[in-house]
């Protein structure tokens, strides 16, 4: 219908192009998720079983009641998206405007040959309600697409966190809906596009007719006429009319149904003859087109993948225990969900340790960093010991509470991603600060402060403490060494064997504060033992805050080592 | 009477039933529980930073007050870690302020004026043991209950209030009151081995075996926790290091709410007994 510029044979090498970067994309996606490993070395499963695994659970799926099961998932959280309803509107009114309009573009506009057509033989896409319904679906599209702009401005970090791929999803889908807006706006303006259709539809008798149709096209639908005097009677326009619905209306219902493009028309009528002139309704075309085109090509690679991955997703998850995760499917299934995080910040607004990010200001306890985090150790892509150590840090301080998994409205397993993450990392030498600290003695510890803060020429002295326990000698000085602290530590009664022995006790820890030796009390295992059981301050005859000193010791302790190499060598001698 | 209601992290992924049993068991005393977007009480941080710990914990009680509601959790380690951020917050003006600052950022203010309180200081203090025995329909008569106390919650008495530390009596009166016995036992006051779970396996597990032995010996059909931590100890731990080491002595243990709530008739739905990974044989 129209004269393209490139021929149409050229439009469809592009269209089969796109279609098929968009299947080895979707391909290659799909193949990755077996291949990729997540959670620790020591529980991997091959392969050709993860591939195994996942098809008997995908039959299993589809026996007896577990079917209805699936239909119902399906159907509310696939379709009508419930989990996103459960945690904000807005969201779910963006999600369901972007999806429906989106959806019936592409069904009833891109595939009309294949589908409107089909199920509507009167189908011309210029007739209603088809003309009224691009419109309205386009309008649900842009509506989304400001609520999903609008939340990205008014959420930033550390709640959501916009990147480059949020960034082209928008715009692309923009890019598509505008122009199509504008396209259809500029047709109706163009005296060329109507030159065109009146050739090939409407041979007229005499000039007389030819300029009552001009002038009721010209009043009803906008379209701009260069250079063309005529004095407009409605005698002329009834002939005009008359003339359409002879020869148009058939085809084209009244433009004021195109309630979006039909103002835009009216709003560039008076450029209409520039616009003309320099081809611009074609140029439009080919934005239009290309921009599908590269949607479709960019689709597998792209946030808009997460409509395949999210209610998979969710459908897998909820077709499965998720408490019990410890499956050859697990693995393909971690993969899946890195692929269907949207990073729309969810599991940001409610994680229960938020708080502790915001003293800390490590963005790696919080979750939707976390996740990243495992997509880049899955990749192999993280080996700098002090990122991971970050990165141990922020999965250690997660209260594993389950609020983020709840939430996700991509339906992620978070809860089981944060247990293989956990293990992985320790696997690689990052478990949580209990244990590294305890890999090293109490005096090794201590020289090692000492070397660290002779090579950073001063000592960094922890400013802005709220109390001073363990400085302060008026606090431990009152201790009589009567080791009432000691007899009744429960840790200290249950030294086993001499693994899990305790080096000093708590009277001990009091000595060498009196000593002025505190670097030695930071590292040791009574400290980092410590149940804060409270049996030795509640005990204390002397009212010594034992537990309170044994907290503060680790909280200085922890300040202190999390920044050091722990893995460097230190030359004892030189100390 | 209305709280709000404080979970803790750990009551929705590892023991729902600790929940459901709490809000059934109060609800038929007329207590309104109102849950608010807490979160973390800030326990599991205190070992490595302080200030983390007090504004996680100034934050919830900030919430509870801008509702004028006192908390109430069934957690003694989220109780013993909200007493001590109040006691802290109340002993520096310097702390205070600096919090204050940065939950001023969501509107909310720590004053000081909303109360932490236990589930167990509840059930006896404000609604009464006279309540609590009346309410009970099937007195678990002859039934053996081994009190574990929490550390948390008793000690260091003079920030937490919540009991004698040395003799306390609260869970021995609550435990009277659903018609069982309360078994005296020598470590009924020690640490159940939970805060050193997965940090030093050795001693958590020689704790909590220790303790068990204790109980077993005085005569207990099982051990009663008011505790998520001490619960998931005593029956998720113990049942997996059981299974581990292929022994089949196993001393169950129960919430308090279960116990009491199985007293009053409430049905098994809420009370979860059978989520239990340990089963109760003679209350049945």
């Amino acid at each position: 219908m129209i004269d393209t510029l490139l021929g149409s044979s050229f439009l469809y090498a592009c269209l089969y192009i796109s279609l098929s970067i968009c299947c080895a994309g979707i391909l290659f996606k799909v193949g990755r998720w077996f291949i990729i490993d997540t959670g620790p070395v020591s529980v991997r499963v091959p392969r050709w079983k993860r591939v195994t695994a996942a098809i008997r659970s995908m039959l299993s799926a589809l026996a007896g009641r577990r079917a209805l099961h699936l239909f119902r998932l399906i159907l509310l959280e696939g379709l009508l998206q419930t989990r996103i309803l459960k945690t904000s509107a807005w969201r779910w009114m963006m999600h369901v405007s972007i999806f429906v309009g989106f959806t019936m573009l592409v069904l009833m506009h891109a595939l009309d040959e294949k589908t409107t057509k089909v199920l509507f033989p009167e189908y011309y896409s210029t007739l209603d309600p088809f003309q009224f319904l691009r419109n309205l679906f386009g309008a649900m599209v842009l509506f989304g697409v400001a609520i999903a702009v609008i939340r990205r401005i008014r959420f930033r970090k550390p709640i959501v966190v916009t990147r480059g791929s949020d960034r082209i999803a928008v715009a692309i889908v923009s890019v598509i809906i505008a122009t199509g807006f504008v396209l259809e706006a500029i047709k109706l303006t163009s005296e060329r596009v109507y030159k065109r259709m009146t050739e090939a539809f409407y041979s007229s008798a005499s000039p007389e007719d030819e300029n009552a149709l001009k002038a009721y096209w010209a009043k009803e639908y906008g379209t701009a006429f260069a250079s063309w005097k005529v004095t407009i009677t409605p005698e002329l326009l009834a002939r005009g009319k008359q003339i359409h619905e002879e020869t148009c209306a058939s085809c084209h219902s009244s433009a004021t149904s195109a309630f979006i493009s039909h103002p835009i028309a009216r709003a560039v009528r008076p450029f209409a003859a520039a616009l003309d002139r320099h081809g611009v309704e074609l140029w439009l075309y080919y934005l239009h087109v290309f921009a599908c085109f590269a949607a479709l090509a960019y689709f597998p690679f792209s946030k808009l993948f997460h409509i395949i991955t999210n209610p998979l997703s969710i459908v897998i998850n909820g077709m499965s225990d998720i408490k019990d995760a410890d499956t050859p499917a697990a693995a393909p299934r971690r993969a899946l969900e890195l692929d269907a995080c949207t990073s729309c910040g969810t599991c940001n607004r409610y994680c229960s340790v938020a708080p502790v990010y915001r003293m800390l200001g490590n963005m790696e306890i919080l979750p939707f960093q976390k996740l990243r985090n495992v997509k880049a150790l899955a990749a192999g892509k993280m080996n700098n010991p002090a990122k991971l150590q970050e990165v141990s840090e922020g999965a250690f301080i997660c209260t594993t509470c389950y609020r983020c998994t709840e939430v996700c409205p991509a339906g992620i397993n978070l809860q089981d991603q944060w247990f293989s993450s956990r293990a992985l990392l320790a696997e690689k030498g990052f478990p949580q600060p209990h244990v590294w600290i305890k890999e090293k003695s109490a005096s090794e510890w201590s020289d090692r402060i000492h070397y660290s803060e002779r090579d950073a020429h001063e000592a960094a002295p922890i400013k802005g403490r709220y109390y001073n326990l363990t400085d302060d000698s008026e606090i431990f000085a009152p201790c009589i060494q009567c080791q009432t602290c000691t007899n009744v530590c429960p840790v200290v009664a249950a030294r086993g064997d001499s693994r899990d022995a305790v080096d000093i006790s708590p009277q001990k820890i009091m000595n060498l504060l009196r000593l002025g030796l505190n670097d030695l009390a930071m590292g040791s295992r009574m400290v980092w033992d410590c149940l804060t059981c409270y049996q030795c301050q509640e005990h204390c005859p002397q009212g010594i805050r034992v537990t309170d000193i044994i907290y503060e010791l680790k909280n200085r302790a922890y300040l202190r080592f999390r920044e050091m190499d722990r893995w460097k060598k230190v030359d004892e001698d030189a100390t | 009477m209305k709280f709000a209601f404080f979970k803790g992290c750990r009551i929705p992924y590892y023991l729902e039933q600790y929940g459901t049993s709490t809000a059934a068991v109060l609800k038929s005393f007329g207590v309104r529980l109102v849950e608010l977007d807490f979160n973390c009480c800030g326990y599991p941080n205190r070992d490595l930073h302080f200030e983390s710990f007090i504004l996680s914990a100034a934050r919830n009680m900030a919430l509870a007050e801008r509702k004028n509601l006192d908390i109430l959790t069934p957690c003694k380690c989220c109780y013993g870690s909200l007493k001590h951020a109040a006691h802290f917050l109340r002993g520096s003006r310097r702390l205070r302020d600096d919090i204050n600052a940065l939950l001023a950022s969501e509107g909310l203010e720590w004053k000081g004026t909303g109360r932490v309180m236990h589930l167990l200081t509840v059930l006896c203090d404000v609604i009464g043991l006279p309540t609590l025995s009346v309410a009970v329909k099937r007195p678990l008569s002859g039934f053996m209950v081994a009190p574990h106390y929490g550390c948390h919650a008793l000690r260091p008495s003079d920030v937490v209030h919540f009991d004698d530390p040395l003799a306390p009596s609260i869970f021995e009166d609550l435990i009277l009151a659903t018609g069982a016995r309360p078994v005296d036992w020598p470590r009924r006051l020690d640490c159940c081995g939970n805060p050193l779970l997965n940090k030093n396996d050795g001693i958590s597990l020689s704790l909590m075996r220790t303790k068990i032995e204790d109980a077993s010996e005085a005569g207990a059909d099982c051990i009663c926790t008011a505790c998520t931590y001490c619960q998931i100890q005593f029956d998720e731990v113990q049942a997996r290091e059981a299974s581990r080491a292929q022994t089949s002595r196993l001393l169950p243990s129960v919430l308090y709410t279960q116990l009491l709530g199985y007293a009053m008739g409430l049905p098994e739905k809420v009370l979860g007994l059978g989520k239990n990974l340990i089963q109760l044989q003679k209350l049945t």
